[in-house]
């Protein structure tokens, strides 16, 4: 397929700078128990998001037109996505500034940052469920999955970011608990979204690939080991400030390689499908012209 | 900007469907297109269009890896592992090489000391190369003898049984269907939609809609059976019991006498004919005319007599006659049992009932019973049609055969069953049935049906190559002895070519005592050919090519054969050079026009690499060697495709001038225009440049053999094959009486009414030859063509491998999936084939479409040297398949096919 | 109005690619691009198999998915039916290729070229980097209605595809006319589209 890492990379860091964002921002909403997470989420968010659309952009075949992503808003995802993406990084960016400047930030901005934030979490998903050629990713449990994992991995992002930029562990553990339950929701949408994979004749393949072809190393050891189970544990049990680093890091890893194994196994739907059984007029003449 | 493009006609020949017209779209002297020639489509049999290697012509001319200019060899050592290094000198230097060696030769003698011309040429291809070789061919008939028995795969891998019987039958070398009107089509492997150009495209599609039925018989599901209505997947080398089958429920489960056309039968083949005790024709002891039993009158009468228009067809009989064998061996009959051919066709086809080739053929008894029937219902005997204003019979049934049918053992049994089948229903040169072309070995080589000249005991007359005492070659004049060896071959202009074209490379690699004694030419030219890829087994090949002391190839890039030349020379190809070629009338498969003439193949395009024109060529070396006089004669005589000197005009060159390629063509040009026209228009160069083709009517009845058949009161030589039993015997006493007996079991081939035999098992049995377990070789290797690589020196373009690419089987070898899977293989796998002499390997591609015990490798490949080739992935059978004795059959033919073994290799 | 589109007759394509050569040639297309090209299928399981050959195209649709998901409206439809893609706008983002239930789209980054380039032949003035795909030869279009030459009538206005194919399976012509040959065929042999169920109305009709 046309989209490999850079986009896959552009889709982690623009869900989980963004997710980064909301979480910590949410969390700063919540009251002063959960610092210095907001200040992280601050200082994560717009740097990674921005350094997503680096990705996006060094991946357009076309760059100098790249400033035309935003022209078509009224049916395109990719230039709803721009406008999205670009006044989450104004805004969150100017947030960033304002406090390394030790300038204060009016919540009602923040709010509307946390809004953006969501949107850019979900607003991937709807990009690729406008592939309808790609049964695999044309449907709603897509851009679910892509919120869902946006805010794990956004929480990874603000614990590792808190535990490295404080030493210790401290009140981020509140928050570890939090992505606890975002692990499991992540987890309980990801088995929705093969479910609903598996039942469709198109996309049966695709999760074929996933759960025992190529990609069921990337799969298994990547998501659901790395992405899900080790950060799951950790979260529950924080067992040291390193290990719990580490956890983050490698759920962090899983995110990256989750983006790129839904891209990967998004095969485009067959032509034409005809069942033996029941071929319908047409591909009936076509089975019956044809020698056999 | 303002680039003019021009479009500039020419033709494409590259593979053996054309000329097909067309135009190059040419830009500031540089070609940027191909389209059909739209001026033309009316005329042409696929509405003007050309296939994939035509539209490959734009990036076969730039080619950045085509050799740039003369090269010589500068390593002197020759052989596999030995690199050429090539050294690019002048064209001057080249000629001058290459002139001097021919001279050289040609101060030794003609011969050498075997006997056998001291030069030889290999052409390739399938018969195209006249369409691009300039004025080669006076060159080659201005000096004298030459050998071209030097074998690329045409003769032991063509249709080849086929081609020589089909010749003998009924003047059809290439046997086609009446596509137009055909009604019910059987082709055993026949697949016409990729190895028929164009013209069967456009034929066939119009075919279908028409709700022509085709029933495909082969072992693996090709782009034919795809476009079929019904493929039965048959057993490989088992289509002679199949057709057995066939012929077994037409004369004993049907009513044959009420069903068959008994009319055809009496008066037009030699079913009526008496047969003696001995196998051979009971005679007129007088007037020594095959008798025939009159059956009002109750007496044996002469074949031509009125009485034989009441000939018994079957029954047994009793009178006088004398038989006449193998060397005027007679024997006279006071009183004998005699039976019509017919009566001993209907006992020995007795056994063959379609439940036995059922089991032979793996196949349900039901399909060959049903089609049987089918075929008799079809052929709707007593039908008629009107052509031109001749009232013809109508028998719209035809059977059809691909390669490894047609060649190969079990071939001779296929055709024969075949042309009978045929037979019965009077399907033989009618509209409807099938038919031969224009193309042929009999002369003249204009005219088809004057080719059809009044024969022995009322057939069709054929010179079969002599196996009489007195004038059989015991020394064979070149080194493939075919005429010493295959009788059916004649000996026309490309009956060398067509021998036992292996038998040089045996003959000089691995001598055995008897056979005869043969030397490496001195010098060897090879255009359009690479036998190093396009014959079985490389190696015995290569042992002989590093032996020959001096070869030029023609060479558009570095190849596999050309590795082994000392001097290559880069003609101007394509679209670079000039020439005129005869189109339309009936030339091959599907090649039936309602027009006939000349077209242009003209320089289109600036040179791009230091090339040179093979007409100029030609008459450069015609002067180097001193062979300027007879060079002219020749093409006085016409070897360019038109005399240029009778009494109506004159344009034949002139002794003491010189021509460049423009004057020489532009000549024909104008020679072949009066001739067309009946002397009422005449065109030079410039007007073809311009025009592309010059075309005047051909009528349709032209189409069919039978007019001239029945004006002339001949018989087709079926269904007894009484001489061909004749001269088996008289050649079997000549090669015995020379001590030669690794002829043998071909001698079998001989026989009157063919017998059936355990074809596949010849292959089988291959591995214990070589000391291995038959059982351990579970595959048939098979091979089936490539519409994108039909002209095999397309190898190496790469816009063509594109465009393959979307075809299955390019770039992996075909299992059957069911087999695949037991194997534990996936699509992509790696596997090693493997057969007794030699190992390959290739990619795996499962489908359903294959007979679980086949494997499949598309077309000619396995290149090594030739660049873009060597890197497709395209394994090439020819490797494991090796030359035998045993799997040559009685024309010295083979066939594609291998036993083998499959193991994975990884993915 | 004007709808230009085409009827494939499936029973007629043998697959030879001649049409895929055609449009590679004169398009100029970089290796492994084939605006379109006709696709080998197999279907059953031995020895009950039908297999058959499929042409795929941009199907030109009427409610073109690759336009709906374009960030720059670089592609866009004209009044004739004929979707096209202003190279000046595309920014190479390959949506569209995704987007594209009839995998028709094209997009190649790097220079590449048979005989990694080194051939003059065939060369295109098309800018690197954009999407790309079958333009239906709207320039013969073009040409052909301004020289009074009836597109899909006289070949110098009728796709290179449609000339090219031996078989003659291909007919070109307006949609919109109800008494084309295009037009009579999609009626009289009940044309099929592919994926109808996505709602985008091809101008590429199928027939047998």
């Amino acid at each position: 397929m046309t989209w490999r890492w850079r986009i896959a990379s552009y889709l982690f860091l623009a869900g989980t700078g963004s997710g980064a964002y909301a979480a910590s921002t949410i969390a700063g909403f919540f009251g002063s128990a959960w610092d210095p997470a907001p200040e992280v989420g601050v200082a994560l968010g717009a740097p990674l998001v921005f350094i997503g659309m680096l990705f996006l952009i060094s991946d357009l075949g076309a760059k100098k037109n790249a400033l035309r992503a935003f022209v078509n808003v009224r049916t395109s995802w990719m230039a709803r996505g721009s406008w999205i993406i670009s006044a989450f990084v104004v805004l969150a960016g100017a947030q960033l500034a304002a406090l390394l400047l030790h300038w204060g930030w009016p919540s009602a901005v923040s709010a509307l940052t946390v809004a953006l934030a969501v949107a850019t979490m979900i607003y991937t998903g709807f990009l690729l469920k406008a592939c309808r050629g790609i049964s695999f990713w044309s449907t709603a449990v897509l851009p679910v999955l892509f919120l869902a994992s946006a805010s794990s991995t956004g929480v990874m992002a603000v614990v590792l970011g808190g535990a490295v930029y404080s030493g210790s562990l401290g009140s981020l553990a509140g928050l570890a608990k939090a992505d606890a339950v975002l692990v499991i929701i992540e987890s309980l949408v990801l088995a929705a979204y093969l479910e609903r994979g598996r039942t469709l004749r198109q996309s049966r393949g695709s999760v074929r690939m996933w759960l025992r072809g190529s990609l069921a190393p990337a799969f298994w050891v990547g998501v659901v080991v790395c992405g899900l189970l080790v950060p799951l544990a950790f979260d529950v049990y924080p067992a040291s400030t390193v290990l719990v680093a580490l956890a983050m890091s490698l759920g962090l890893a899983g995110g990256l390689v989750l983006r790129r194994i839904i891209l990967a196994a998004g095969t485009r739907d067959a032509l034409f499908s005809i069942s033996p059984s029941d071929p319908g007029p047409f591909w009936g003449k076509v089975l019956r012209g044809a020698a056999g | 900007m303002g680039l003019v493009l021009k479009k500039v006609p020419t033709y494409c020949n590259q593979c053996v469907n054309g000329p097909d017209l067309c135009k190059v779209l040419v830009e500031d002297g540089v070609a940027v297109g191909i389209e059909p020639n739209f001026d033309l489509a009316d005329r042409h049999p696929a509405k003007g269009t050309v296939c994939t290697s035509a539209y490959a012509l734009v990036q076969k001319t730039y080619n950045p890896m085509r050799v740039r200019g003369p090269m010589k060899r500068t390593n002197p050592k020759k052989g596999l592992g030995e690199d050429p290094r090539w050294q690019q000198i002048s064209w001057d230097e080249a000629l001058d090489v290459f002139a001097g060696k021919l001279r050289a030769a040609r101060e030794k003698g003609l011969l050498d000391e075997n006997g056998h011309p001291r030069l030889a040429a290999t052409f390739g291809e399938g018969g195209t190369p006249d369409a691009y070789y300039g004025s080669l061919n006076a060159l080659l008939q201005a000096w004298g003898p030459v050998d071209f028995g030097f074998g690329t795969g045409q003769g032991v891998k063509c249709y080849h049984t086929e081609h020589l019987l089909g010749e003998f039958w009924h003047r059809a070398f290439i046997v086609a269907a009446d596509t137009p009107s055909t009604e019910l089509l059987i082709s055993f492997g026949h697949n016409d939609n990729v190895t028929s150009g164009v013209q069967a495209i456009y034929r066939h599609a119009r075919a279908r809609e028409r709700g022509m039925k085709r029933v495909q018989i082969e072992p693996h599901m090709s782009v034919t059976a795809a476009k079929a209505d019904v493929w039965i997947p048959i057993r490989p080398k088992t289509d002679a019991a199949f057709l057995f089958g066939m012929l077994n429920v037409v004369l004993h489960e049907m009513d044959w006498a009420g069903s068959c056309d008994a009319p055809f039968l009496r008066s037009m083949t030699n079913s009526p004919y008496l047969i003696g005790p001995h196998g051979y024709y009971l005679r007129d002891p007088l007037s020594r005319k095959p008798l025939v039993w009159d059956e009002e009158e109750g007496v044996a009468v002469p074949f031509d007599s009125k009485g034989a228009a009441s000939a018994a067809l079957s029954g047994t009989f009793a009178c006088a006659g004398v038989e006449v064998g193998p060397d005027g061996d007679s024997w006279a009959h006071e009183v004998t049992p005699c039976r019509p051919a017919f009566q001993l066709l209907i006992d020995f086809v007795k056994p063959f009932t379609p439940e036995w080739a059922a089991s032979v053929c793996d196949v349900q008894a039901e399909s060959i019973r049903g089609l049987a029937k089918e075929f008799v219902k079809t052929a709707a005997v007593g039908k008629t049609i009107e052509v031109d204003g001749l009232t013809l019979p109508f028998r719209p049934v035809a059977i059809l055969m691909g390669k490894t049918v047609t060649n190969g053992w079990g071939a001779y049994q296929a055709v024969w069953a075949r042309t009978v089948m045929q037979a019965l229903v009077g399907a033989l040169e009618v509209p409807g049935s099938i038919m031969g072309v224009n193309t042929r070995l009999n002369r003249p080589m204009s005219d088809r049906f004057e080719s059809a000249t009044i024969g022995e005991d009322g057939f069709m007359s054929q010179k079969l190559n002599p196996t009489s005492k007195e004038n059989w070659e015991a020394k064979p004049h070149v080194r493939n002895a075919y005429k010493t060896l295959v009788p059916l071959v004649l000996d026309s202009s490309w009956s060398q070519a067509l021998g036992p074209s292996t038998m040089p490379y045996l003959f000089i690699s691995e001598r055995r005592s008897t056979m005869p004694l043969v030397s490496p030419p001195d010098v060897w030219i090879v255009f359009k050919a690479n036998p190093m890829i396009s014959m079985m087994d490389p190696k015995p090949v290569a042992e002989t090519l590093e032996k020959f002391p001096f070869t030029v190839c023609f060479a558009y890039v570095q190849d596999e054969t050309n590795w082994f030349a000392d001097l290559l020379l880069p003609e101007s190809t394509d679209l670079e050079s000039v020439q005129l070629a005869r189109v339309g009338g009936t030339s091959y498969q599907e090649q039936f026009w309602d027009s006939i003439g000349v077209a242009i193949r003209q320089r289109a395009v600036d040179p791009v690499c230091d090339t040179m024109d093979m007409t100029e060529i030609s008459s450069e070396i015609a002067r180097r060697t001193g062979l300027l006089d007879n060079y002219y004669a020749s093409i006085n005589r016409g070897s360019l495709g038109s005399r240029l000197r009778t009494a109506k005009y004159d344009f034949s060159l002139k002794n003491g001038e010189r021509y460049g390629a423009d004057e020489i063509w532009d000549r024909v040009c104008r020679a072949a225009t009066l001739t067309l026209s009946g002397g009422r228009e005449e065109r030079g160069l410039d007007w073809f440049s311009e025009n592309g083709a010059y075309l005047v009517p051909f009528a349709r009845i032209n189409w069919y053999l039978h007019p001239a058949m029945v004006a002339k009161r001949l018989r087709y030589e079926v269904p007894y094959q009484e001489r061909l039993f004749r001269v088996g015997e008289e050649l079997r006493r000549r090669l015995h009486e020379n001590g030669i007996e690794w002829w043998d079991s071909q001698l079998n081939e001989y026989a009157a009414l063919p017998p059936w035999e355990d074809f596949p098992g010849v292959w089988e049995r291959v591995p214990s030859l070589f000391g291995k377990k038959p059982e351990d070789y579970p595959f048939w290797l098979l091979t089936t063509k490539s519409l994108q690589y039909v002209h095999g020196a397309n190898a190496g373009n790469p816009m063509l491998a594109d465009a393959a690419g979307n075809i299955m089987g390019h770039r992996a070898v075909m299992m059957n999936a069911g087999t695949g899977r037991r194997m534990g293989l996936e699509t992509g796998d790696r596997i090693a084939i493997e057969s007794p002499i030699g190992r390959i390997r290739a990619n795996v591609l499962l489908r359903e479409g294959m007979r679980p015990d086949v494997l499949v490798a598309l077309g000619q490949f396995g290149h090594w040297v030739m660049p873009v080739a060597k890197d497709l992935g395209m394994p090439g059978m020819n490797r494991l398949n090796p030359v035998l004795m045993e799997t040559t059959d009685g024309t010295g033919s083979g066939a594609d096919l291998v036993r083998v073994r499959v193991t994975k290799e990884g993915r | 109005m004007v709808r230009w589109g085409l009827a494939v007759d499936l029973r007629g394509c043998v697959g030879c690619q001649t049409c895929t050569m055609a449009c590679k040639l004169d398009n100029a297309t970089p290796p492994k691009v084939m605006w379109r090209n006709v696709r080998d299928i197999e279907v059953g399981t031995y020895p009950a198999v039908t297999r058959f050959f499929l042409p795929v195209q941009c199907m030109h649709c009427a409610n073109p998915p690759c336009m709906e998901v374009c960030p720059t409206k670089a592609t866009w439809r004209r009044e004739d039916g004929v979707v096209q893609i202003d190279y000046k706008k595309c920014m190479g983002c390959g949506f569209c290729v995704l987007a594209c239930p009839y995998d028709a789209r094209w997009l190649v980054k790097e220079q590449t070229g048979y005989f990694e380039g080194s051939s003059p032949v065939p060369r295109s003035s098309r800018p690197l980097g954009v999407a790309t795909k079958c333009d239906l030869c709207v320039d013969r279009i073009d040409l052909g209605m301004g020289d009074g030459k009836k597109p899909g009538a006289s070949p110098d206005s009728t796709p290179v595809c449609v000339n090219s194919c031996p078989a003659k399976a291909l007919v070109f012509g307006d949609l919109e006319d109800p008494d084309s040959e295009l037009s009579t065929i999609v009626r009289a042999r009940n044309a099929t589209q592919l994926r109808p169920e996505m709602g985008t109305n091809p101008s590429v009709f199928y027939v047998w």
